[in-house]
């Protein structure tokens, strides 16, 4: 009986671990072990605003199973992030670096729209061939981040372990490597804070250099939209996007499909403003066109960083 | 009679392969699923976008530059998105139903099959189809458009 009862536990084995970490479905906090924590850990880093930490233990790449105060940390920091519907609804205002039913509700809610942006996606990409001489930079994990952060740039044409990636003219990550020749992880220099164009050079060649980048000083507070879903407007109509981050002047917003709108103001730093121009989208849909409107991404970037994405709806 | 002792001597024992073949078999038919797709990689920086404004779902007939650029088509039921979804960019204009972007817009990457999805509609008395796409984007990424206007 005894042999029988080991023999269906092994066979159990492989079933318990083809389960997804990523079923996140226990209490976890300070002192806690497991897959679970793990995946909290990369979850967690996907976002340089509740990274667990810089480098080491825990950093991205590095994520480990302990439940650590770096982790509590990271967590308290994601839970007031999203104070409406982790904390307020319990009646906190302040995190509690515990991963409680709320908190779990709120990432698995996140972890299965398709707002994921972590850089392991950026590698299930299918090879992209290219011909001799070209390199390509077409993006990086993020758009701003302090010294010292591991971000990852993607593209194509990369080189084994000879690549120079520039930040502007004056200053280089040197001797980067590539595994699959499309992708780059490195760490932010040591740099001045500011607006960097980004380059890659190689043995193939040299890039294109429109890709950019924000360095920043990991102190001043990076814009941030509180209302995602700005609703529906239509053109003409000021919209008015409420956050935090944004400076007294010399804030933009970008506007996917319209266009730039640079030196932006914000008295209070809580809210910015633009005006949906007249020629924005002018197209006209056949009435058996199911949707008769555009959704629009909007981000606001100042010398701090950028924004996550708030959403509109133009409607035609 | 045979095969019926045979069963009940070594019943754990075929359960056991019956439970791992089942499980081997499941993730070698995903793999096989991804191929049958035809799940196909490309690449390029995003010449232009054309609305497809007689598609009953929306549809986007979008023409990519290089390295591995061409004409696809992205619907929004079918095309998911992974990274930042800004197919538009911040530098481009309309001329007629197509956003263009001058000098170039944003990376758009990805994957895309030959297998899968309807063409772009323009409308029209009566409608008319643009030229076929290489295929249809499973998934994408893009990059964010231009941060300023002092490229």
């Amino acid at each position: 009986m005894k042999r029988y009862v080991v023999f269906l536990a092994i066979l159990c084995f492989p079933f318990a671990a083809l389960g997804a970490t990523n079923d996140f479905t226990r209490t976890l906090f300070v002192g806690t072990h497991g897959e679970d924590v793990r995946a909290l850990q990369k979850f967690l880093n996907s976002d340089a605003q509740t990274r667990v930490a810089e480098t080491g233990a825990g950093s991205l790449g590095n994520e480990t199973d302990y439940f650590g105060s770096a982790t509590k940390r990271a967590l308290i920091k994601f839970q007031e992030k999203y104070r409406n519907e982790v904390l307020i609804p319990v009646g906190l205002t302040s995190g509690t670096g515990v991963f409680g039913p709320k908190t779990r509700e709120k990432i698995s809610a996140l972890l299965t729209s398709s707002q994921k942006t972590d850089a392991t996606a950026l590698k299930e990409i299918p090879q992209i061939t290219t011909e001799q001489g070209k390199v390509y930079l077409m993006f990086p994990s993020q758009y701003s981040g302090k010294a010292g952060t591991m971000i990852t740039v993607l593209g194509a044409g990369f080189t084994t372990n000879d690549n120079t990636i520039y930040f502007g003219t004056k200053h280089a990550v040197i001797k980067a490597s590539s595994q699959s020749g499309q992708s780059i992880t490195f760490k932010i220099p040591e740099i001045p804070k500011g607006l960097y164009n980004l380059s890659v050079k190689n043995a193939r060649g040299e890039s294109n250099k429109e890709q950019w980048f924000i360095v920043t000083d990991g102190v001043s507070p990076e814009p941030k939209i509180e209302k995602t879903e700005l609703g529906t407007v239509s053109r003409g109509d000021t919209v008015v996007i409420h956050g935090s981050g944004f400076l007294k002047n010399n804030n933009t917003i970008m506007v996917s499909g319209i266009g730039l709108f640079e030196n932006v103001s914000s008295a209070d730093g809580t809210s910015v403003s633009f005006v949906v121009p007249q020629n924005a989208f002018p197209v006209k849909f056949s009435p058996k066109a199911t949707k008769q409107s555009f959704s629009i991404s909007i981000r606001v970037l100042n010398e701090n960083g950028v924004s996550n994405m708030g959403k509109l709806n133009l409607a035609l | 009679m045979k095969a019926l002792s045979f069963v009940k001597k070594y019943k754990i024992l075929l359960i056991a392969i019956f439970l791992v073949a089942a499980t081997v078999g499941t993730l070698v038919f995903q793999a096989k699923k991804s191929e049958a797709l035809g799940m196909l990689g490309f690449g390029g920086y995003v010449a232009s976008v054309t609305v497809c404004t007689c598609s009953t779902l929306p549809t986007y007939y979008v023409s990519l530059g290089p390295p591995t650029g061409g004409e696809f088509l992205l619907t929004e039921a079918l095309s998911e998105p992974f990274q930042y979804y800004d197919i538009w960019g911040t530098n481009g204009s309309f001329e007629g139903d197509t956003w263009v972007n001058t000098p170039s817009g944003p990376w758009l990457v990805g994957s895309y099959s030959t297998g899968v999805g309807a063409g772009c509609m323009m409308l029209g008395e009566p409608c008319y189809s643009m030229p076929p796409a290489m295929g249809t984007i499973l998934q994408y990424g893009t990059s964010l458009g231009a941060a300023t206007t002092n490229i």
